[in-house]
């Protein structure tokens, strides 16, 4: 048993360590999420993260070594060729960690609404703020991702915490503003939400979004690798490491320009 | 957990339809179809309705809270509420089904020009021993004669298509990634192989 233990908080420390700066980390793969989704970014994606992160320089330092010796010693071409590849694979699987956080905080958007007019329901028939959060989380009527979140409230609560500042804090975690409103303003009647004209319009500004988006994607997608794959294999001989340039910068650009694609949509 | 026969949206406006007719929540599922038999059962049995919704497997979790707070107090102020918030529901259920037609087209777009430039690429690396010869022979005046397909060319052309194919896949928001990938993998080896055989028949060395 005491073994398991040691080795388990060993594990984790492991797991803590981040040789790249944690605050430059976080924000080279999160960048504008680290915000606008801060309440749905789990301690096991900051593990995530920095492993990927760590990973990066091992990346680094291998591929150096092993183009460094295949290309005869010329060490300009194996930093390049290192350096680009390292950061096409933070790039790329950070993006997949971020891509994750956007779904979750998308799904809670999702079903707000329902859950202040649950919360609201609860309310006129409790008269008890912590009692309607407990409602809320007795009938399994809430996510596991952001249960905890919930959860917190009442731990909060019972610990002496003043109830209203609480009700103000917590509210933060909707990202429209007309839900952060009615979440602080629980106690009284009002806050019951009878109409969603924002989420009807945000759905169409992000279907008319992807349409735009999916001609420019198609357009780079299409005309990038098929093109300039064809060009490079004429200039360049096949046995050369510098072929593998041109994947990797596809790697980079490819994930920012989808990454910037999903920074609008969440953003608008 | 049991699963309802009809779409979350027609079950949702049923209800709302019930409760507006002046049905308690409990007449409104027995008279709504879709609603699963030994749910129906339950209820028939008198087993409280706040704890056979929990076994309901929504779309939105939190509709099972929803049901369930009317458990507290059934005054027409919060039956009224629910039958607003059922409302909402349907215009959203509504909304996103709209978006996802309107996806499905753009994701068959997609789908074709996934496979179109999965195979262009994978043709393309199978020919390239071709552009390496040509290669040679622009530089050094005469062919190497070498048809291998395991060159750095191959692998790079093998990366360009894997990423092709995980930008287009994410862009139409498909499920299971890490499958197709595979499929894409073996599809483009299949290709290649195909195409080297092809090589070595036409080219007389």
């Amino acid at each position: 048993m005491g073994t398991g233990l040691t080795k388990k908080t060993t594990r984790s420390r492991i797991m803590d360590v981040s040789i790249i700066p944690k605050k430059i980390l976080y924000r080279a793969v999160l960048g504008k999420i680290r915000n606008s989704s801060r309440f749905f970014i789990l301690e096991k994606d900051y593990t995530s993260i920095r492993v990927i992160g760590n990973l990066t320089l091992i990346v680094l330092i291998v591929i150096a070594i092993i183009t460094y010796f295949i290309t005869q010693l010329n060490i300009i071409l194996a930093l390049v060729i290192s350096a680009i590849s390292s950061i096409a694979f933070l790039i790329v699987f950070g993006d997949y960690i971020r891509s994750k956080i956007l779904e979750r905080h998308q799904k809670f958007d999702e079903s707000a609404f329902i859950i202040i007019n649950s919360l609201s329901i609860n309310m006129t028939s409790t008269q008890s703020f912590p009692y309607s959060i407990e409602l809320l989380l007795s009938k399994s009527g809430i996510d596991e991702d952001y249960k905890k979140y919930f959860q917190e409230m009442i731990y909060n609560f019972n610990l002496g915490v003043d109830e209203d500042e609480i009700i103000q804090e917590s509210g933060k975690i909707f990202q429209t503003k007309k839900y952060e409103n009615a979440f602080q303003n629980i106690k009284t009647e009002n806050s019951f939400i009878d109409s969603d004209p924002d989420f009807l319009l945000r759905v169409r500004n992000g279907i008319k979004l992807i349409e735009d988006n999916i001609v420019i994607f198609i357009a780079i997608s299409c005309l990038l690798p098929l093109v300039l794959s064809m060009v490079l294999s004429f200039l360049l001989p096949s046995d050369s490491l510098t072929i593998f340039v041109f994947p990797l910068l596809y790697a980079i650009f490819g994930t920012l320009v989808l990454r910037f694609m999903q920074n609008r949509e969440s953003c608008d | 957990m049991s699963k309802l026969n009809c779409t979350e949206f027609d079950f949702l406006s049923n209800i709302a339809f019930r409760l507006e007719g002046g049905e308690n929540l409990e007449r409104a599922f027995f008279l709504t179809e879709g609603v699963p038999e030994d749910i129906l059962a339950r209820l028939q049995l008198g087993e409280e309705l706040t704890d056979i919704v929990s076994s309901i497997d929504f779309k939105y979790p939190a509709l099972t809270n929803l049901f369930t707070s009317i458990d507290n107090a059934d005054e027409t102020d919060i039956l009224e509420r629910l039958m607003i918030t059922s409302k909402l529901i349907r215009i959203r259920e509504e909304t996103l089904k709209e978006k996802e037609t309107t996806l499905k087209v753009h994701r068959r777009r997609i789908k074709i020009i996934r496979f179109v430039t999965l195979v262009v690429i994978a043709l393309i690396a199978g020919f390239s021993p071709i552009f390496s010869n040509l290669y040679e022979f622009i530089n050094t005046g005469e062919f190497t004669t070498s048809l291998s397909i395991l060159s750095y060319l191959s692998v790079s052309f093998l990366l360009i298509n894997l990423l092709n194919n995980y930008y287009l896949l994410k862009m139409s928001n498909e499920k299971s990634i890490k499958i197709r990938l595979i499929i894409v993998i073996v599809l483009h080896v299949v290709i290649v192989i195909g195409v080297r055989f092809f090589l070595v028949g036409v080219i007389p060395f």
